[in-house]
């Protein structure tokens, strides 16, 4: 029983090189409402996020906060649960964005800042441009 | 003093208790509308809080204006002399007890004794650089003064931005090297309860304090502030926002559109990810600054000065000048 154990972890351990080169990583991911949901500001377009730039500056659960070793390569999109049409619960995909914890857009720049970097963080210079004279 | 005389004083006398017996209910049922529960548990704070000793407050200053303790002053519901006789034992504030010098170093001295313990509030940051030589009272300096006090007490709320991480004692060059009191006394393991702003709401104050003797430590985030105050973000209730919503921005503050009401994000409000609660506590009863025209600096968030200037402008983004 034992040797089979072995073999087994042997051969899954073997198998992890292609298991880590085959889950892809986007550079580029467009936010888009859940179709359902009203919008809250009329001029917010969806969001070019630069996900392969976070990527490499870090952990997958840095954001993915639900995922585990077991999980890895198959991430959920924000959107899976994030997706009530309210501004208040976690729930909401307003909140995914703007939430106060640091696995969320506007939590984390925050925490930068405050660490002296200096992410966007302007609503209208950062996330959603909007240049046009008013 | 003859009998009518007495009747007349003894009169008064129960008018003045009747009326301050009101202004106490009164602020009991402020306080729970604050706290996000119906004003009818107002009766239910009062009852837990008559019942209860009134808990001894020793209320410290170390590098800040007094703004706070201002702000704490001009409370109205319950005016501040409820507060701080009906409510708790204020037993020492430099700000306003009588004593001096050696007499007020002494009802420190005597309060910190209370066989009951006390709640140590500390208004101002705390000076650190050189042991702390630059922020001294009576010779001490306020460093090792607020380990002995803060060492000791029951409880600790920072009150106010300085208090809580520092504000702008603490903002560049920040020559005495001033930090917040959470920052200075986490070696003694004093995690205090921040009530940032400024100043703070002094409803958040009052409110935290009930809190504290009715339910124990309210709920913080990750800043150390109690969510019921400062769970949401000015944005979010803010009563310009539908502007926001509609992409309606002034783009100078002498504007119609300022004047109108539209939203004062160009002009370097702050309002989208400061966690405070100004629009629905309001100032005196009375305003905020975003309904006044001014938009928010970020007063109440821990990057506050130098993260969140320069103020009345777009946010600086990298690459901007200071
Ligand atoms: S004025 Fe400030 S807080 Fe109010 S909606 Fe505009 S950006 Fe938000
Ligand atoms: S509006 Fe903003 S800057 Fe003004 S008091 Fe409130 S949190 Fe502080």
């Amino acid at each position: 029983m034992h040797r089979i154990r072995c073999l087994a972890a042997a051969f899954l351990l073997l198998l992890l090189p292609t298991a880590l080169l085959a889950y892809e990583v986007p550079k580029e991911i467009i936010i888009k409402r859940p179709e359902k949901n009203q919008p809250l500001a009329v001029w917010v377009a969806p969001v070019t996020f630069p996900h392969g730039k976070h990527a490499v500056l870090n952990s997958c659960d840095s954001c993915h906060h639900e995922e585990s070793d077991r999980t890895l390569g198959q991430f959920l999109p924000c959107t899976q649960c994030h997706n009530k049409p309210t501004v208040t619960e976690t729930s909401s995909f307003y909140m995914a964005w703007h939430n106060d914890s640091t696995h969320s857009c506007l939590g984390c720049h925050r925490k930068m800042r405050e660490a002296g970097k200096m992410p966007p963080l302007s609503c209208t210079r950062g996330c959603h441009k909007k240049t046009e004279a008013q | 003093m003859n009998a009518l005389a007495q009747l007349v004083a003894r009169r008064a006398e129960a008018e003045e208790r009747g009326v301050s017996r009101r202004d106490f209910l009164k602020f009991c049922g402020m306080v729970a509308v604050a706290m996000g529960l119906e004003a009818s548990m107002g009766a239910q704070i009062a009852r837990a809080l008559e019942g209860k000793k009134k808990p001894s407050v020793i209320y410290m200053h170390g590098a800040e204006c007094t703004g706070c303790t201002e702000a704490l002053l001009r409370l109205v519901d319950p005016y501040f002399d409820v507060l701080i006789m009906e409510v708790v034992s204020l037993d020492y504030c430099e700000t306003v007890m009588a004593a001096a010098g050696h007499a007020a170093h002494a009802a420190l001295q005597k309060a910190m004794k209370n066989p009951g313990g006390y709640f140590c509030v500390i208004e101002g940051a705390i000076p650190t650089r050189d042991g702390g030589v630059y922020g001294q009272v009576g010779g001490q300096t306020m460093l090792s003064l607020f380990t002995e006090v803060a060492g000791k007490a029951k409880g600790v709320i920072a009150m106010g931005s300085c208090a809580s991480y520092g504000g702008i004692q603490a903002a560049a060059p920040n020559p005495s090297k001033a930090i917040g009191v959470g920052a200075a006394l986490k070696p003694l393991g004093i995690a205090p309860i921040n009530l940032p702003g400024c100043p703070p709401n002094p409803v958040n104050f009052v409110g935290t304090v009930v809190h504290l003797l009715t339910k124990g430590l309210p709920e913080l985030d990750t800043s150390g502030r109690p969510k019921l105050f400062y769970g949401k973000t000015v944005h979010d209730m803010c009563e310009r926002r539908p502007h926001f919503d509609k992409g309606e921005f002034a783009l100078t503050f002498s504007s119609q559109q300022a004047r109108d009401g539209w939203c004062l994000h160009k002009l370097g409000c702050r309002g989208p990810w400061t966690y405070n609660n100004c629009p629905t506590a309001l100032f005196n009863q009375t305003t905020w600054p975003v309904r006044s025209g001014a938009p928010c600096i970020g007063c109440s968030e821990p990057g506050f000065w130098d993260q969140l200037a320069p103020f009345n402008r777009d946010v600086r983004e990298k690459g901007d000048d200071a």
